[in-house]
């Protein structure tokens, strides 16, 4: 149980384009994620959301602010201590799955491990228990390309699990399925945080979507518009529904 | 076209690391061959321009006594009766005045009807020399200074007679006698100028106071006088020379013109015939390079195809696009090749590196185009079929299937297909016509044609390996790998899948490797029985041997006694008596050599050599012209009169004189020699001094000098410093094959790099979300790094393997081909030198793929499907 929040982000700026033409991706953008929390970050196309969580898993530095995960400032840390720090910090679920071709299912879950370099054993054992859960034991050695865009995705966030990290980012993990495999998505995910799925504690996960239907599984709902937050569009739960994300929408007119 | 056009140069321009690699290897490949082919043209056409100038034919042939008609001798064609003599010439008839303005000038004698075909003279104005038996016209050519000087033309009439001198002196029992008495009136013949020879060959004879005329007419002017009556012949185009050699050495004392044989000696042949392999082995490797590229980019061509077909792109205007790109970088890469190459032969003409050895002055620069455009033009063709042929074959594919890409190489029957077509062309339709537009060197001997065939053979069975059967290759690699999972598990674990992902790529990769490792393992297996041959030539010829050079005259009597009261000191040698006739026959002294050698086995060699007209060859002349002990040598004697001696034994202890430094030659007593050639035998300048193996070398200088009371300019060399100039010699004569080594080298490592490119541009992707799971730099330097170790580990041990197992085949090629005596000394270091070689530029050739991949944008990567 670690003190104070796992992710910390304070006045957040990233431009892109020409330095005397710079456009602005995110602007001031501050926020906290605490231990155990499901944020949604919700917005339109082209508000900043991939963007944000590529700032905050240390994929992309900021122009300005600082990002904090665990504690640690991730400012000022060349590209290989912000993958260590990445390493052993954040699970990634990717909207288009990324998962590599020429890899089994079960391969592709024991990346993490292999990646960190060892503990292939008890990952093992891990990686059972996750497969149970996810119900992709029976694919376990098949190829990414045997595999439905659910079983897809349950392996990509077996794969986020695996390792153990306290922060789960999932970017538009249900944007390319269908509504059932999609619903079965946000029922793992919101397991992670509420069963400890994979037996972990105090797992914190930042999801993007521009669905409302996940956004109200979440703890709390943050509005990204233009690269800024809404804070006076906040949600928070429990008891979220998806009329009141749907009414915060057409609140920022989105 | 518009489209085509900005469509294939944008592929090119913007994958600029494929494209260049891609364009390096077409363009290094034939640029090695074109170097070649042109090293090796005005290497002959260079260095037999001086001596074709002379104006000599290919063979001078003097048959046996009483042998006056030449019987038809396989190898030679167009012999023609000759002999060559003085003559007065005057352009006014006898009797009238300004007779004073005679002059003396060469004569040449030829049958007219054979000699315009011989190829020893040309015309500068007018016709050749009517046939004398057909016309009965007395027609004569002649040079153009005796032309000035008797201000004559064509047509004009020329009176010709003998000298009016005393006979001429010829060698008879060691004596110079003068030959039969001149008549009192030669006889004088008119003729007229047929034709008028240029500056050069004949016409440069005697300064250009030269007549050629018929042989019979010839005949006719010196009836009743001596004349050393020869035949001039021509060679058959394609005969193998020793063979040639061998023949004529049974029935004839003979003399082949350097030019006609330079560069068809069978050892000059094997070395020739190495290079052009070397360069058809570079060929071969750089279209490797260009299929392989083509071949690893299909699934990401198929993708674009996919969506150019989507676009509403017919499928002959992707056919356009694709084979426009194929044209610009084959035609760029034969273009640049044909320039580099010719660079290339020039820059290496110019420091002395031949195709006959290094250290060889040419000083002409000629481009055979004949050769050059048809080469450039092969490897533009093949790089042409090879980068079309893909996209034809997958033509009928959907457009659905092609916009997914990655099933399109998965389809086995396309892949073998696809594979197949390539193996077919690089090994038997490109080697086929390289050998149509390079012709062998020589004669196509069965020995020749087995080791060209054994060569394309190993060519195809690398190809078959890498391209039909890839997965074997793949396991073996992955496997290689698999024990370093405990220490570097990512790296290890991502590697094997990655070289089990792309069978094709590493086992082409590999491939590749494995020809240069075992191109370069056989070569140096090679150059080591040559040096080993040297080595057991050496103890037998020149240990324990110092010679002398540069004394003043000396009595070789008295500098034997003197010498032979020193320990140690076994025989003396005399260095300068020595003829040519038509090998290197040298004089010794017969007592000398009892301490050493066969004499000292066998006395009675000593009495053979003295008394029944012994003859002793080295080795390497009895193997090349098949003496054994007992056969017949004839030789011409300074009279023209052909002498019979026989062998009485073969070996190399005697004789070899490192100036010039000459291996093939006979030994015999130097009384036979002054009898025959009139040579001094009794007077030296240069002596060879052999030693008892325990004796002190510098005892001969101290002799020498004490003998001479003085240094007096005299030089002294030992048989060690003999050694090793042989030695250097056939290192630096390799140093063509070790830059031939070096350009392949290049081209396998391009290989392997353009490979790797390839797959860390296609997997892009994939590093991307390994860096956004976590995968630092140097885990992905690890993973392609252990990936090209492993395609090292194996290229470099199958070319081991198949270098280490071919060395005996190539020396025992060599030996047939070559006439050589070989040792069989292996590859020694070589086969594991040429291992670590094949893992470093495996190695080297990942670096840049490792730096590129490691440029890839992990946000980009991961925010696209």
């Amino acid at each position: 149980m670690m003190d104070g929040p796992l992710v910390r982000v304070e006045g957040l700026f990233k431009f892109h384009g020409q330095s005397g033409d710079p456009n602005a991706i995110l602007r001031d953008v501050s926020f906290q994620v605490e231990p155990g929390e499901f944020v949604c970050i919700m917005g339109p196309s082209g508000s900043g959301k991939t963007t944000l969580l590529h700032l905050l898993s240390g994929l992309d530095e900021p122009s300005a602010g600082t990002v904090e995960l665990g504690g640690a400032s991730l400012a000022g840390l060349n590209t290989r201590k912000r993958t260590l720090q990445r390493r052993d910090q954040v699970g990634y679920v990717f909207q288009f799955f990324n998962l590599l071709p020429n890899l089994s299912v079960r391969e592709n879950i024991l990346l993490p491990l292999v990646i960190a370099g060892g503990a292939e054993a008890k990952g093992h054992a891990a990686l059972e228990e996750l497969a149970r859960r996810l119900s992709i034991e029976a694919r376990l050695d098949a190829f990414p390309h045997q595999l439905s865009g659910g079983e897809m995705q349950r392996c990509s966030i077996a794969r986020a699990l695996i390792g153990g990290q306290p922060l789960l980012l999932c970017d538009e993990p249900t944007g390319n399925l269908s509504q059932k495999a999609g619903a079965e998505v946000m029922d793992l995910l919101r397991g992670c945080v509420d069963e400890k799925l994979d037996g972990q504690a105090e797992r914190s996960v930042l999801l993007v979507t521009h669905n409302p239907r996940d956004a109200a599984r979440a703890d709390r709902v943050l509005f990204l518009v233009d690269g800024s937050l809404a804070p006076e569009a906040a949600l928070q739960g429990p008891g979220l529904t998806v009329e009141a994300v749907h009414d915060a929408l057409k609140g920022l007119s989105i | 076209m518009g489209l085509a056009i900005t469509v294939a140069r944008r592929s090119l321009l913007q994958r600029p690391g494929r494209t260049l690699f891609s364009l390096a290897g077409i363009a290094l490949g034939i640029a090695t061959v074109v170097a070649v082919v042109v090293l090796d043209h005005n290497t002959i056409v260079g260095l037999t321009g001086p001596l074709r100038a002379a104006g000599s034919p290919d063979i001078e042939l003097r048959a046996v006594d009483g042998v006056t008609e030449l019987d038809e001798i396989e190898g030679v064609s167009l012999a023609t009766r000759y002999f060559q003599a003085d003559a007065s010439v005057s352009s006014k008839p006898p009797g009238t005045e300004g007779r004073q303005s005679r002059k003396r000038a060469g004569l040449v004698a030829m049958d007219s009807a054979l000699a315009p075909q011989l190829g020893v003279y040309r015309l500068a104005d007018g016709e050749d020399l009517p046939v004398h038996a057909e016309t009965g016209q007395r027609g004569v050519l002649i040079g153009t200074k005796l032309a000035e000087k008797l201000e004559v033309g064509l047509g004009d009439p020329l009176w010709i007679s003998r000298p009016r001198r005393p006979g001429k002196k010829v060698c008879e029992d060691g004596v110079l006698v003068e030959t039969e008495a001149p008549e009192a009136d030669p006889l004088e013949l008119e003729f007229k100028v047929s034709g008028v020879l240029t500056r050069e060959q004949l016409g440069r004879r005697s300064a250009g106071m030269v007549v050629v005329m018929d042989f019979d007419l010839g005949e006719q002017l010196y009836k009743g006088v001596h004349i050393d009556r020869r035949w001039w012949a021509r060679r058959d185009a394609g005969v193998d020379v020793e063979r040639l050699k061998s023949t004529l050495a049974r029935t004839h004392s003979y003399e082949l013109n350097k030019a006609a044989v330079l560069g068809q000696a069978a050892d000059e042949r094997a070395f020739r015939t190495g290079v052009n392999m070397a360069g058809l082995m570079a060929l071969l490797l750089g279209l490797y390079v260009i299929f392989h590229t083509l071949s690893m980019s299909l699934t990401e061509r198929m993708r674009e195809v996919g969506t150019l077909h989507a676009l509403g792109t017919t499928r002959a205007q992707v056919g356009r696009i694709f084979l426009l790109e194929a044209v610009m970088l084959a035609g760029s890469g034969a273009a640049l090749g044909v320039a580099g190459g010719l660079a290339l032969a020039r820059s290496l003409l110019t420091r002395g590196i031949t195709t006959l050895g290094t250290g060889k002055h040419v000083d002409i620069f000629l481009v055979p185009w004949d050769v050059v455009l048809p080469l450039g033009a092969l490897g533009f063709l093949i790089a042409l079929v090879g980068s079309v042929y893909p996209l034809v074959a997958l033509g009928g594919t959907s457009s659905v299937g092609a916009l997914r890409g990655d099933a399109a190489l998965r389809d086995t029957r396309l892949g073998l297909r696809f594979h197949l077509l390539y193996a077919l062309l690089l090994g038997l339709i490109l080697p086929g016509a390289y050998f149509v537009v390079v012709p062998i060197v020589g004669e196509a001997t069965t020995e020749l044609v087995i080791v060209l065939l054994s060569a394309v053979g190993v060519l195809g069975l690398l190809g078959m390996l890498a391209m039909v059967l890839p997965a074997i290759l793949s396991t073996v690699a992955a496997a290689l790998i698999r024990p370093l999972s405990t220490w570097l598990p990512f790296a290890a674990h991502m590697a094997e899948r990655s070289i089990r992902a792309s069978p094709a790529r590493i086992g082409v990769s590999a491939a590749s490797l494995a020809l240069v490792t075992a191109g370069l393992v056989g070569l140096k297996g090679m150059t080591r029985s040559l040096a080993g041959e040297i080595e057991v030539w050496a103890a037998e010829a020149v240990q324990d041997k110092v010679w002398v050079r540069d004394m003043p005259p000396t009595k070789f009597a008295a500098l034997s006694e003197h010498l032979h009261s020193y320990p140690g000191v076994l025989g003396l040698e005399k260095g300068n008596v020595r003829v040519h006739a038509p090998f290197l026959i040298m004089g010794v002294e017969v007592s000398e050599l009892a301490g050493y050698g066969p004499c000292a086995e066998d006395a009675s060699l000593m009495r053979s050599l003295s008394e029944r007209q012994g003859m002793i060859l080295s080795r390497r002349l009895a193997k090349d012209l098949d003496y054994k002990v007992g056969d017949p040598v004839h030789l011409s004697r300074a009279n023209g009169m052909v002498e019979t001696f026989h062998v009485c034994a073969i070996s190399d202890a005697y004789g070899h004189y490192p100036y010039p430094d000459e291996r093939m030659y006979g030994l015999i007593a130097d009384d036979h020699m002054e009898a025959y050639y009139c040579v001094d035998a009794e007077t030296v300048t240069e002596v060879a001094v052999r030693l008892a193996p325990d004796a002190d070398q510098g005892i001969v200088e101290a002799a020498v000098f004490e003998f001479h009371k003085g240094p007096h300019g005299i030089h002294f060399r030992t048989g060690q410093t003999v050694l090793e100039d042989h030695l250097a010699d056939i290192r630096r004569d390799f140093t063509l094959f070790d830059i031939l080594i070096v350009l392949t080298a290049v081209l396998a490592g391009l290989g392997v790099l353009n490979g790797q490119l390839l797959s860390a541009l296609e997997r892009a992707k994939e590093i991307g979300v390994l860096s956004a799971l976590g995968v630092t730099r140097g885990q992905v330097a690890g993973m392609v790094l252990l990936e090209s170790a492993a395609v090292g580990l194996l290229g470099g041990g199958l070319g081991m393997l198949l270098g280490v197992l071919g060395v005996p085949f190539v020396v025992g090629s060599l030996e047939k081909i070559a006439g050589l005596s070989l040792p069989m000394t292996g590859a020694g270091p070589w086969a594991w030198i040429g291992f670590l070689g094949a893992v470093s530029v495996a190695l080297l050739a990942s670096l840049y793929p490792i730096w590129r991949m490691n440029r890839t944008d992990a946000v980009r990567s991961v925010r696209t499907g």
